[in-house]
């Protein structure tokens, strides 16, 4: 139990350092986006300080000492207020970002965890039939297209089944024409739109967890608990799981949370490249556009899952491994 | 009960033609016997251990001969049958027991699972029964809520003693058991090993490098050397009048308390290498009565009134006549 305390209270500090961190570095940069824009309209013409001003307020720039600029800006963090985005004029960060997030939570989230999930049982299979026809054709294959570039593959893909043969489409998360809705054909509009990127990012991810939980289990299966268990007479699949794959999974665990704490940040290169609603995607809008509320906002969600992702390792490993949750020292 | 008759193993080897590891032993065990085998580092009695539980990895290594228990061939067993009969004739205890506990689970739970795949119990008498086993062994039925991690390297060799006794075996293998612990935990381990053999009469295969703690509680015992049980006798016998001149310097090495003066002797060389084809006695470069013949002729097992040597110096002489 004091483990998970423990954990917990490093999770608070943590946020907090990251929220804190957050505010205090676009302050250390050199002028202001208001002023960038300034530069911006000044090139088509000249303008008057009350157009200045107004745009300053219209941008929401602080105002005050830099201790009540710190206390408004936690408050709105609570309140989820992050100010109004230049890109997406007039639309909130937030509204921007809750658009955006979904998408990439259930395509690259659910894929990751997919990709995750069906690496690590072939793994498992893998090392247990070590040497044998799986394990030396799936190994090499799936080492070999993890190698991939996500990019290129993503144009690879996109020029086979979306531009040549037709079967998808080459960009977006739906039909434009539709308007979004929880319904069926939206539904379905989308999920047609997901192919693609859900083939990219599960050919890329699925030989890495494989590899990791192959070698791993190997690893596991000179052990002389595995021995042991033989000479107990145990069934096959109860050493294959209970006894060698329970205990080559606790290092892969946090290899794994850490990746669906990068979910939030999207695949940006995929993203980018079928030109899906996503987090990634908005993230590439932000940075071409300066759009620095967005910016920082999206900065801080990732930070914040990725921080909340290691906690949900820790908790997990705390759960499967007892050395680890009685703090015991190895 | 166990008898094992011309028991080959070679490690397989790609460059080589492999290491023969154990060549062509031959004992038997009856019930109720506490048997030891003993021989330096690299004699193969690991190997040997391993080979009659069936857990060599056929892929790398050559098992050829037999090993009868209560009848019935290991060897050819289909290894559904031989899955079955673990644990509830044929149980082991491995080395150090440092590993031998899955890390993730309670002590409980590592005999229950056993216990669960080989017999009918309900939970209530599994816990009955684990309780029963750690008591047994010196321990508090308590451990069985620990997990491994918890228990002391003694306390774990100790745990590992009752899960092998859980389903009441025919014969326990055990492989240096007491080597990673301290003088005094081996002793009251093994004391406490000899007591449970002789209450509940099961057969130990006791392997250790040690030969003076193997003599004070092995009935009989077994010398291995390059592959080979050079010596097999009943342990009080061998203590006094030890035939094969290897045993004798084996002896030579330990030092009698209660003696004056107190002359230790090693043993000159080392093992032969078993990777190549042995002529003649592999002990002979070593043998402090080496004869002529040692260097040419592979020794025959000779049987002597209690047990056997495999040496020259017993050939009966009528055996020369062509």
């Amino acid at each position: 139990m004091r483990y998970f305390v423990r954990k917990t209270g490093f999770l608070i500090l943590t946020v907090w350092v990251a929220v804190t961190l957050n505010f205090v570095i676009p302050r250390l940069m050199p002028g202001n986006p208001a002023q960038a824009m300034m530069a911006k309209f000044a090139q088509q013409g000249p303008i008057s300080p009350a157009q200045e001003k107004a745009l300053a307020l219209m941008l929401g720039l602080p105002t005050g000492s830099l201790w009540s600029q710190y206390w408004n800006y936690l408050w709105d963090l609570v309140h989820g207020n992050f100010g109004i985005s230049y890109s997406y004029f007039p639309q909130s960060v937030s509204s921007v970002i809750l658009n955006a997030l979904p998408w990439t939570l259930i395509l690259v989230g659910l894929i990751t965890i997919l990709q995750f999930v069906v690496g690590t049982l072939l793994g498992v299979y893998a090392a247990w039939n070590r040497g044998k026809k799986f394990d030396s054709t799936a190994t090499v294959l799936l080492s070999f297209t993890s190698a991939f570039p996500y990019f290129w593959l993503a144009l690879a893909l996109i020029y086979v089944f979306g531009f040549i043969l037709k079967w998808f489409p080459i960009s977006g998360g739906y039909n434009g024409a539709l308007a979004p809705a929880f319904n069926g054909q939206f539904i379905g509009s989308a999920l047609y739109h997901s192919v693609l990127p859900a083939i990219t990012i599960f050919i890329t991810g699925v030989g890495g967890s494989l590899l990791g939980m192959r070698n791993n289990m190997i690893n596991t299966l000179g052990e002389d608990y595995i021995l042991l268990a033989r000479a107990e007479g145990l069934k096959n699949r109860t050493i294959a799981i209970r006894y060698a794959a329970r205990n080559a999974l606790l290092p892969i665990v946090a290899n794994f949370a850490m990746s669906l704490g990068l979910v939030v940040g999207g695949s940006l290169l995929m993203e980018t490249v079928f030109a899906y609603p996503g987090m990634g995607y908005l993230l590439e809008t932000a940075v071409s556009n300066q759009d620095y509320p967005l910016l920082q906002a999206l900065f801080l969600c990732i930070t914040i899952s990725v921080l909340l992702a290691n906690f949900a390792a820790d908790i997990v490993s705390g759960i499967l491994d007892p050395r680890l949750r009685k703090g015991a020292v190895r | 009960m166990l008898q094992v008759k011309d028991l080959w193993v070679t490690y397989k080897s790609r460059r080589s033609a492999g290491v023969a590891a154990v060549r062509g032993v031959q004992f038997d065990i009856p019930d109720n016997t506490f048997v030891g085998l003993v021989g330096e580092s690299g004699c193969g009695k690991s190997t040997l251990g391993f080979a009659i539980a069936g857990l060599l990895d056929p892929k790398r290594n050559n098992v050829q001969g037999e090993v009868m228990l209560d009848g019935q061939d290991l060897r050819k067993l289909p290894s559904e049958q031989m899955r079955a009969l673990r644990w509830s004739k044929l149980s082991v205890v491995l080395q150090g027991g440092m590993n031998a506990f899955n890390p993730v689970l309670k002590i409980k739970h590592q005999f229950m699972d056993v216990m669960r795949e080989h017999s009918n119990m309900s939970k209530a008498e599994m816990t009955e029964r684990i309780a029963e086993l750690l008591s047994a062994v010196d321990l508090d039925p308590s451990v069985m809520e620990s997990y491994p991690h918890e228990l002391s390297g003694g306390m774990k060799q100790r745990a590992a003693i009752a899960l092998s006794l859980v389903l009441k075996p025919r014969l326990v293998i055990l492989d240096e058991p007491t080597t990673a612990l301290d003088a005094v935990v081996q002793r009251s381990i093994v004391t406490m090993l000899s007591d449970l053999q002789r209450e509940l009469g099961f057969s130990v295969l006791f392997v250790s490098h040690d030969l003076g703690l193997v003599l004070e509680v092995a009935q009989r015992v077994m010398v291995m050397y390059a592959g080979q049980i050079v010596e097999d006798k009943p342990a009080s016998m061998l203590m006094e009048q030890a035939e094969h001149p290897y045993t004798q310097a084996l002896l030579g090495c330990y030092a009698n308390p209660r003696a004056e003066h107190v002359s230790l002797s090693g043993i000159p060389g080392s093992p032969p290498d078993l990777r190549a084809v042995l002529r003649g006695c592999p002990f002979a470069p070593r043998c402090a009565k080496k004869m002529d013949i040692c260097a040419v002729e592979t020794p025959r097992l000779v049987k002597r009134e209690e047990g056997s040597v495999l040496c020259h110096l017993y050939a009966p002489k009528e055996v020369t006549v062509r």
